[in-house]
């Protein structure tokens, strides 16, 4: 490449007399691999999209985001193999009742500026991101904490002609600062798995230096955090000109340093780009490959290929109360589940990136249990046509598969359609939707009677984090309408159970109660495929899709 | 020519102003709730959305929506994105991009279509302007995805790891101009079969003409002849296709920008469209209308530095 280097000033020097400026975006970076191989100062790359916002952990609700607040900043809790918290910045978390719960922080920790890592970090940090008036796109994981409400104020007649009432509180009442090192959280609710959501990026605390004068996080800060994590900013990051977000190593970091000095985010809008960009040399790590190049790069990467389960399930899912017959009837939906052939699907229209459902809680939190779905989600035609028959189904007419058409859904919805046909001899009609959010719309509005395609992707690795927000009866995100008293008093005990370890045994039962009514059928488990360069080694992606960047090494 | 100018510049405000309220309508009975589509599968928090809905005046009728983004332009505010990115962010960082890219493109366009045009009209009928004609037949079928895919493959990533020549970056901007290099030709390919049959058959009208037999017959030397008579004489219709063309280059970047990871407007309109980002479709439908007009404009000028016979007042 230096070679060229003549070259490029004469040639720029004519594209300038064209009238075009430098190229637009101060993407100067030289090129990591090829610009210096072997050389210690060279960043190691990283493949994202271009993330939503300014890199602000209570605005970062997305993965490409986080993956680079992942570098940036380290949380109370970590997840160990068994995807359990374990403490990092926290001494401890504990409470004898699962709602008053208190933080005690361990000394040392700094921020990147130099300043202590203190509860008022934290407190301030998640005050800021539950205050509506920010618009956080964050803001609901703050929703268990006591006083959300009051900073949140529901508009009484949804987008009607009344507004909303002002809110009457600008922090979370719920949070205390005991000492520099201790607060306090009280939760609305009882429960348990509190701690497995504090290593969400959501979570992270911010410095004083966030805030300007005003109490507003500044525009600064969104370009160049100050974080508490094993990397910091080389530069600010002009989100939306720049393609490229360079950090260096925090060489004044409490935890074992980062094994590389350097770490760079290359955006990146199209997949098998950035995988010829790996194959050339030109990035390191691919934290998710596009479907077509899963075969070939198995063979050609070999252990420099990964594949591991990711935190998202794809369901099909019925309106259980207002739908068609076949939508009310347990029976018939699992008539529907068994007809279904998820092997082939996953293997032939997902090459491979999505693997059969079992469950309803992924594999990647503690508590899954592989087969639990049992018979309900084993491919078995002759069964599924005789509890078909047997319940009415020849009568409940056409079946109807919403998807949207914008997100890659036609080839599997034509797929289960074929098996429905072929296998109930019911007479299906997919139905594309040109965008999702009609379908959710329909769907508040009472309005949609037949199936619909529904995906998930965790907050939090918690089993409940897969129950509640979809299935309990008040839920922002219960679409099937599912309303069962023994499911909720499940959940209620889940709660309040002492112990993370004993909330899993009553979640476990209340994901049995699911596994029978199916609101929803678990299609698919979505998988994490990701690859690096022959330049890094020990590459691990964590439960989040997140790189476990700090210990990233050269190869 | 002055007032000419001035006439012309005044021309484009009604044109602007139509094209804005015809795109803002557009994008606005688009279905589906904007806020809704940012959270994605999940239901979007209903505190989130009122004030989401607030901030960007979602609830107001149409032409009160319209109003406000009008009013924000004569203040120098383009608004921004529903998730928080100036729309002159944008202008700054995206057009710039897109620009370099339609530019590279509409030069090697330029050369090259006119270059290939120019030995097909001399030797008509012989062999090189059977294969010229060919070739651009093959430049129009083959659709950008492919050529775009296939360059990439094989000048940007084969001739990288078999040769260690590392001339075309696979994507990206990090190079400087020689990132363009690729995305411009793929982009030009089919303008540049145009161009070529254009310049072909314009250049031998004119060398059929009577000025033109006259010239040799007076003695002048061919290459005077070619070049002062003939080629000047037929660059108009080939200058009014170029000007045209900048501004379909521009909008219709949006694979190939794709294909090398170019950060540019054509991205980030397929997304604001699927968005309902009124302020940023509308932002850059209009910026790309400017452009149109401006080009129209200088081709229009143009005519009158290859023909002196044209005059504007």
């Amino acid at each position: 490449m230096r070679v060229f280097k003549g070259a490029q000033i004469i040639a720029g020097t004519a594209v300038l007399a064209l009238g075009l400026a430098a190229c637009g975006g101060g993407d100067e970076a030289p090129n990591p691999a090829t610009g210096g191989e072997g050389s210690a100062a060279a960043p190691i790359v990283v493949e994202i999209a271009e993330p939503q916002h300014e890199l602000v952990p209570g605005n970062t609700a997305e993965t490409s985001g986080a993956e680079v607040l992942n570098a940036l900043f380290i949380g109370l809790v970590n997840y160990d193999a068994d995807k359990k918290p374990i403490n990092q910045i926290a001494e401890s978390i504990t409470s004898d009742d699962q709602t008053n719960w208190t933080i005690k922080l361990k000394d040392g920790y700094k921020f990147h500026d130099g300043t202590p890592v203190d509860a008022q970090s934290f407190v301030d940090s998640w005050n800021y991101t539950a205050n509506g008036a920010n618009a956080y796109e964050a803001n609901y994981f703050m929703g268990s904490i006591a006083g959300y409400a009051e900073m949140n104020p529901v508009d009484p007649d949804g987008d009607g002609p009344q507004a909303a009432p002002a809110a009457t509180a600008t922090s979370l009442t719920g949070l205390k600062v005991v000492d520099p090192l201790t607060f306090t959280v009280q939760l609305t609710n009882p429960f348990s798995g509190f701690p497995t959501m504090l290593g969400y990026t959501a979570f992270y605390p911010m410095p004083k230096a966030a805030f300007g004068p005003d109490g507003k996080v500044t525009a600064a800060y969104g370009e160049s955090p100050i974080g508490n994590g094993p990397f910091k900013m080389a530069k600010p990051w002009k989100r939306g000109v720049e393609t490229r977000i360079s950090l260096v190593r925090n060489d004044d970091y409490a935890e074992a340093k980062a094994k590389v000095e350097a770490v760079d985010f290359a955006i990146y809008t199209d997949l098998n780009t950035a995988y010829r960009d790996l194959q050339a040399g030109n990035i390191d790590i691919m934290d998710q490959l596009p479907a077509e190049v899963i075969a070939s790069a198995k063979a050609e990467l070999g252990d420099r290929y990964i594949e591991q389960p990711s935190s998202g399930i794809g369901y099909l899912g019925f309106p259980t109360k207002v739908g068609a017959d076949y939508a009310k009837s347990p029976e018939l939906r699992k008539a529907i589940s068994m007809a279904i052939d998820r092997k082939t699907i996953t293997e032939q229209v997902f090459s491979g990136t999505r693997v059969p459902a079992d469950d309803f809680i992924s594999p990647v939190v503690a508590g899954y249990r592989q087969g639990a779905c049992g018979e309900a989600c084993t491919y078995d035609p002759v069964k599924a046509k005789e509890l078909w028959d047997a319940n009415g189904g020849a009568q409940a007419g056409a079946i109807e598969l919403g998807y949207n058409a914008d997100g890659g859904h036609k080839e599997w919805i034509e797929a289960v359609a074929n098996n429905l046909r072929t296998n109930l001899g019911a007479t299906v009609e997919p139905k594309p939707v040109e965008k999702f959010a009609t379908i959710l719309d329909d769907l508040g509005a009472d309005k949609w009677k037949g199936l619909f395609r529904m995906a998930w992707i965790m907050d939090y690795p918690s089993p409940e984090n897969y129950l509640k927000p979809i299935f309990a009866a008040n839920a922002g995100s219960n679409y099937s309408g599912f309303n069962n008293k023994e499911f909720e008093e499940l959940l209620k005990k889940a709660d309040s159970a002492p112990t993370v370890e004993e909330g899993i045994a009553s979640y476990q039962a209340a994901d049995d109660i699911l596994l029978k009514e199916l609101p929803y059928i678990p299609v698919y488990f979505y998988q994490t495929n990701g690859a690096f360069s022959s330049n890094v080694k020990n590459v691990k992606i964590d439960p989040f899709e997140r790189i476990e960047i700090a210990n990233v090494e050269r190869a | 020519m002055g007032r000419y100018v001035v006439r012309r510049l005044l021309q484009a405000i009604p044109v602007l102003l139509g094209t804005t309220f015809l795109i803002f309508t557009l994008v606005y009975w688009l279905p589906g709730d904007p806020i809704q589509a940012l959270a994605g599968d999940r239901a979007v928090d209903p505190v989130f959305r009122a004030t989401m809905r607030e901030m960007f005046h979602l609830d107001e009728p149409l032409v009160v929506q319209y109003g406000y983004y009008i009013q924000g332009i004569f203040s120098g505010d383009f608004g921004t994105t529903f998730r928080g990115l100036p729309v002159s962010t944008i202008f700054e960082g995206k057009f710039q991009i897109t620009l370099n890219l339609a530019m590279t493109a509409l030069v090697i366009e330029a050369i090259v279509g006119i270059g290939l045009g120019l030995i097909a009209a001399l030797r008509r009928g012989k062999a090189t302007d059977t294969a010229i004609l060919a070739f651009t037949l093959l430049l129009v079928s083959i659709p950008t995805l492919v050529s775009g895919f296939v360059l990439q493959l094989v000048l940007g990533l084969q001739l990288k790891t078999s040769t260690g020549i590392d001339f075309f970056p696979v994507a990206g901007t990090s190079e400087g101009w020689r990132s363009y290099l690729l995305p411009g030709i793929v982009l030009a390919g089919t303008s540049i079969a145009y161009l070529t049959r254009l310049t072909r058959t314009s250049l031998m009208e004119t060398l059929r003409a009577d000025y033109v037999r006259t010239a040799i017959a007076k003695g002048m030397p061919r290459r005077r002849v070619l070049g002062r008579h003939a080629l000047r004489n037929s660059l108009i219709p080939l200058v009014t296709y170029l000007g045209a063309d900048l501004g379909a280059l521009m909008s219709g970047a949006v694979i190939t920008e794709t294909i090398f990871n170019l950060n540019g407007i054509g991205r980030q309109l397929v997304d604001s469209v699927y968005l309902s980002e009124n302020s940023v479709v509308v932002g850059i439908v209009t910026v790309l209308v400017l452009i149109f007009i401006a080009a129209n404009l200088i081709v229009d000028l143009l005519y009158a530095v290859l023909d002196p016979r044209i005059r504007y007042e």
